[in-house]
């Protein structure tokens, strides 16, 4: 199934970033770490997506393993969480455009855990 | 009952994009154990040995339940006795027992944790089937009045509470019919009675 380890994710971001090519314009951690960003807004948004932490911490996924790492995330939502690592990659960037794509991947991804229409 | 689990999970898939199968179950334990508190049809008879020297027992249900309430007692005659259950479970009698004997009662029961390994709450399978396109509105109508949620909709989660609260009504009478149509609801005045009949 696409989108099952972090690996998948960081690749897939990698591509809606047009980031492809090393050296990165944006590291493996720094994307990790905005998918761990990312399962915090989703705990606030849509608590029951990671009932299975409510009893504990949120996991903290990092770049070791990153390709044998599975992401605990229902099929439904992993593309939205793709959205939001990329769109809190482009808040980085100072540039106006980005800002502009920043927006949207945020935008993209509230709508879908919010909506049915995104 | 594993076939008419997957059709109301289809059902509820279906009618709520966006729901996860972990909030899906999560609102069926809690339609279930709604379903089970307002209509008293799942039961189940324990009998215990009373002695003349105590007038409280405990019992708990055979499988994975909790009790909601004591529906009745009655000794190896079937004459009914008198009896509470302030706490579900500690059976007190109102009078101390004649003589020891084997006292039945009956006990209504509702769903309860754990569940099973699936994450679906333990029930007979017969309510299930019978009542399966019911229970299907009371988890639409809990799932939809969520707030904040792709399936959040205020308008038809009243719409399937309603229908919910009818099966509710409906099958309330029909478990004290025992599922007979046009069964008795009424009992003759006691006074009439020679022998007090089961309380249930």
């Amino acid at each position: 199934m696409a989108l099952d380890t972090v690996a998948d994710y960081i690749r897939n971001a990698r591509v809606l970033l047009q980031d492809t090519i090393p050296d990165y314009r944006y590291s493996d951690s720094e994307l990790v770490e905005n998918m761990n960003l990312g399962l915090l807004e989703i705990r606030r948004l849509r608590p029951e997506l990671v009932r299975a932490y409510f009893r504990s911490t949120i996991p903290t996924y990092t770049t070791t393993n990153m390709s044998t790492t599975n992401v605990a995330m229902d099929p439904m939502y992993r593309v939205s969480l793709l959205y939001y690592i990329c769109g809190q990659a482009q808040l980085r960037d100072d540039e106006n455009t980005q800002d502009a794509r920043a927006a949207v991947f945020l935008n993209k991804f509230v709508a879908q855990m919010l909506t049915i229409q995104s | 009952m594993t076939a008419d689990l997957n059709r109301l999970m289809d059902n509820l898939r279906v009618r709520l994009p966006g729901a996860t199968d972990e909030a899906l179950k999560l609102e069926y334990f809690s339609t279930m154990d709604q379903f089970f508190g307002a209509t008293n049809i799942w039961t189940e008879d324990i009998d215990f040995e009373v002695t003349n020297d105590n007038k409280t027992y405990y019992v708990t249900p055979s499988g994975v339940a909790n009790i909601v309430r004591l529906m009745g007692v009655v000794n190896s005659d079937g004459v009914t006795i008198a009896a509470l259950m302030k706490v579900p479970g500690e059976i007190t009698l109102v009078d101390y027992p004649n003589q020891s004997d084997t006292y039945t009662l009956q006990l209504a029961l509702t769903v309860k944790d754990p569940v099973t390994r699936d994450g679906y709450p333990e029930y007979p399978d017969w309510i299930l089937e019978k009542y399966g396109v019911d229970i299907i509105d009371g988890v639409l109508g809990r799932m939809m009045s969520q707030i904040a949620k792709p399936y959040s909709n205020e308008r038809m989660a009243i719409y399937h509470m309603r229908r919910f609260q009818n099966t509710i009504a409906i099958a309330k009478v029909e478990a004290q019919h025992r599922n007979v149509y046009r069964g008795q609801s009424w009992r003759f005045p006691q006074t009439f009675a020679r022998r007090r009949a089961r309380a249930w």
